[in-house]
């Protein structure tokens, strides 16, 4: 039997301690790399994400692990006969090594005499040694990094509540990796503003400002009435646009099998809607990062591309489509709902905390009659909604219902028309959006302004005048209702 | 030669019991004199008179057969006490010659009693022939038989017209060993053995060829580079003149030991070595033969001294000091 024979089994021992000392290294330099990125999270949220950490800690582990066992702990044969020699053997490994190929007797007594001793000592005698500072090292940067990704934003304590809420919203909320770190941006300033605000005007001004920047930003986010529009102007794409412009995921579904059988067996035809789309998109005034865009960019490169069976290309352009959608119409009522939440606090009458009741703006893609049930009573004029419109004084009540109609869906549901008080029109079909329960039917809404209209004016909080205008103004909405169900 | 090896632990073994049958205790002093001997080097053994030194002689004597004189040195022995001297001689038939008398150093084992007690001259007489081998008079030399060993003694205590030995001659003793005072109970055992005999009894385990052979075959043991590296960091480290010295060193020790004390260090490693029944050189060897190779080779400075720190106690911290790898 060899030497290297002889060795092999403690070689194998010491190779799984360096498994295990490598890794603890790798986890410490991961866990180190974690807490920088931590803290840089911890700081300027907008810049790390918590995933973007652990993916980091995870590849720094693997790197580190993997350089460290290469390039430090591998264990070579004469480490492993240093730690032979170490359990008693008095350098004898050692020496048998380095005398390997001597040919003097002694030398030759000497392997003899060493292998036979070798032959003795069971390979788990050598008992794994890991270095306990490293281990603690490890462990408490281990900790810092959990503690800096899993323990609540500590900052939050600090903030202003309403800054609190909106975060809390923001995070809870599926968004466009560039849309949410614009509205954190938003919402630093914000809390910057606040913090440095001296009186009610300064708060009123940043509230206000920040709601300027929330509707830029959405109004960018919210690419599909643009783009939609500007695939309408394309024959084989028009009916595509119009889904996207509604945000109706089942109209694009159908628009694109319909796109599906136009190709089908026809390459020129395929390469003609490919060039369309391009010509679309470069017509097109969306943000090139546009998730949307994106997902249209894609659809045109993969129809470009003759190997790519249109089949997969449209299956793959629905999903990324739907999903542009979804976060889009996410952006919209976020913003809609953040816009509440910061116009809840501006001073009433400030003029800008009412601002959908007061413009009546039933041409912002149809959802400002989120802003009518909770504006101050009797500030409204402009009444936009059917239902909202109905601001008369009653609205601080009826606002607390108003929610279910805060988000009629794109466009297509609930848009409504701004007009004198109650005398708003109503376009609004079968079902309304909202962001809590999904769709309801407009029946449902109606029955519940009702019902809670009746129970105020039951416990006499309505004056018989507003009782007696509430009352022709839900008969007027009584046939919409029933015909609309 | 491999049965030679394997046989030399046992034959060591058997020499340390036969003197110890006419000592008492001192067993590492034994063995350390043992070892010295096979290496091919000399002992200065430091003690109080009537420790067992002249016996312990006698009985490595007796133990590898070898002849052995003793010369006790005074203030007026003369080198040609030691070395011999020529002298004029008549033959019966009339004739005269000029002829070399062999003095006691003529022998194979040799006892120096007492040798700071002589002068430098006479000192240096016996030193040239520990370590030449050799003895020169009127211009002839004179080679000594083989093996050649020297034991010298000296009272640490009775400073008084004596001639202490400088530092270049106790260099080339190879180990210095301290005979401690025995314990009561070995007083006990002493007195009780020699009220039976004075005699010593030690049987003859080995011959002068055998000796050799044993020396021969220590050479060959194998000893691996980084236990190498470390007798020569550690012989280093007792060199406060050096930069790479431990802060130990430059201060509580004034000069250091000499290449003979590496050398010292490697042999006797291997002859240690074999005689614990083990074919290589390991730390713990250079380890422990550090005491009394360097003990009379490195000198302790004031410092150590006003902190009452022996040779022993620097050299103990210096191999705390010095990383074997």
């Amino acid at each position: 039997m060899s030497i290297k024979d002889i060795l092999k089994p403690f070689k194998r021992r010491l190779l799984a301690e360096a498994w295990i000392r490598s890794t603890v290294l790798g986890a410490m330099i991961a866990a180190a790399v974690a807490v920088v990125l931590g803290g840089v999270h911890w700081f300027l949220p907008q810049t790390v994400t918590g995933t973007g950490i652990l993916i980091a800690f995870a590849v720094v582990l693997v790197l580190g692990t993997g350089l460290s066992l290469v390039l430090l702990y591998r264990p070579t044969e004469r480490d492993t006969a240093r730690r032979l020699d170490s359990l008693g053997m008095d350098e004898r490994v050692e020496t048998m090594l380095e005398y390997e190929h001597s040919v003097s007797p002694a030398a030759r007594l000497q392997r003899e005499e060493t292998m036979t001793r070798l032959q003795g000592i069971n390979s788990r005698t050598l008992k794994f040694s890991v270095s306990k500072t490293l281990l603690m090292l490890c462990s408490v940067l281990i900790v810092c990094a959990t503690v800096l990704l899993f323990i609540p934003d500590i900052r939050a304590f600090s903030r202003p509540p309403l800054v609190n809420e909106l975060h809390e919203m923001v995070e809870d909320t599926d968004l466009s990796d560039e849309f949410r770190a614009e509205l954190e941006e938003i919402l630093q300033d914000l809390e910057k503003e606040l913090e440095e605000s001296k009186d009610r005007d300064d708060v009123d001004q940043a509230l206000d400002s920040a709601m300027d920047r929330l509707d830029e930003s959405v109004d960018k986010e919210v690419s599909r009435e643009e783009l939609g529009d500007t695939l309408k102007d394309y024959d084989d794409l028009k009916e595509l646009g119009e889904a996207i412009q509604k945000g109706d995921r089942n109209q694009v579904s159908s628009a694109l099998e319909h796109l599906k059988e136009v190709m089908e067996g026809d390459p020129d035809r395929q390469q003609s809607v490919a060039e369309q789309l391009q010509d679309a998109l470069n017509a097109s005034k969306t943000d090139a990062s546009n998730d949307l865009r994106e997902a249209l960019e894609n659809m045109k490169n993969g129809l470009s591309d003759a190997d790519t069976p249109v089949e997969e290309v449209l299956d793959r352009a629905e999903a990324e489509i739907n999903d542009a959608l979804n976060k889009q119409q996410n952006a919209q009522a976020l913003g809609d709902q953040m816009k509440e939440q910061m116009g809840e606090q501006m001073t009433p009458g400030d003029g800008k905390e009412n601002e959908g009741e007061q413009e009546g703006n039933g041409s912002d893609n149809g959802n400002s009659s989120d802003q009518g049930p909770e504006g101050d009573g009797g500030e409204q004029e402009g009444g936009q909604s059917g239902i909202d419109g109905v601001g008369d004084g009653n609205q601080d009540s009826l606002g607390n219902h108003g929610r279910p109609g805060q988000m009629p869906d794109a466009g297509s549901d609930g848009i409504t028309e701004g007009g004198g008080v109650g005398g708003g029109q109503t376009n609004m079909k079968d079902h309304v959006y909202d962001p809590q329960a999904g769709d309801v039917s407009y029946g449902q809404v109606y029955a519940a302004y009702v019902a809670d209209f009746l129970a105020q004016a039951e416990r006499g909080e309505l004056s018989a005048d507003v009782v007696e205008a509430m009352n022709a103004y839900f008969e007027s909405l009584k046939n919409q209702s029933n015909g609309g169900n | 030669m491999e049965n030679r090896i394997q046989g030399f632990s046992d034959k060591c073994q058997r020499i340390i019991s036969e003197i110890q049958k006419d000592l008492v205790g001192q067993d590492e002093v034994v063995r350390d004199t043992v070892i010295a001997m096979i290496a091919g080097g000399n002992v200065l053994l430091e003690g109080v008179p009537g420790v067992g030194k002249t016996r312990l002689v006698r009985s490595l004597g007796q133990a590898f057969n070898l002849p052995f004189s003793r010369i006790q040195f005074t203030p007026d022995l003369m080198p040609a006490d030691v070395t011999g001297t020529n002298v004029l001689e008549t033959y019966p038939d009339g004739r005269s010659a000029i002829v070399f008398k062999k003095g006691p150093v003529f022998s194979s084992i040799v006892l120096a009693d007492e040798i700071n007690r002589a002068t430098p001259k006479t000192q240096a007489a016996l030193l040239e022939a520990m370590q030449e081998h050799k003895v020169t008079v009127s211009g002839e030399s004179y080679t000594l038989s083989e093996p050649f060993f020297v034991l010298a003694t000296q009272n640490p205590v009775e400073q008084d017209g004596t001639y202490p030995l400088p530092e270049a001659q106790t260099d080339r003793f190879m180990f210095k060993l301290n005979v401690e005072f025995p314990t009561a109970d070995q007083l006990y055992d002493i007195v009780s053995m020699t009220q039976k005999t004075m005699e010593e009894t030690a049987s003859a385990v080995v011959t002068a060829e055998e000796l050799l052979d044993m020396r021969a075959c220590a050479k060959d043991i194998p000893i691996m580079e980084q236990v190498m590296r470390y007798t020569m960091r550690l012989v280093c480290a007792t060199h406060p003149e050096l930069s790479a010295s431990p802060d130990f060193s430059k201060k509580y020790l004034r000069f250091g030991a000499s290449p003979r004390a590496a050398q010292a260090l490697i042999t006797a490693g291997k002859v240690r070595a074999l005689m614990n029944g083990r074919y290589n050189v390991a730390y713990e060897d250079i380890e422990a033969l550090a005491f009394p190779v360097l003990r009379h080779r490195v000198k302790p400075s004031y410092a150590a001294i006003a902190d009452k720190l022996t040779a022993d106690d620097c050299i103990r911290e210096l191999i705390k000091t010095v990383l074997r790898k």
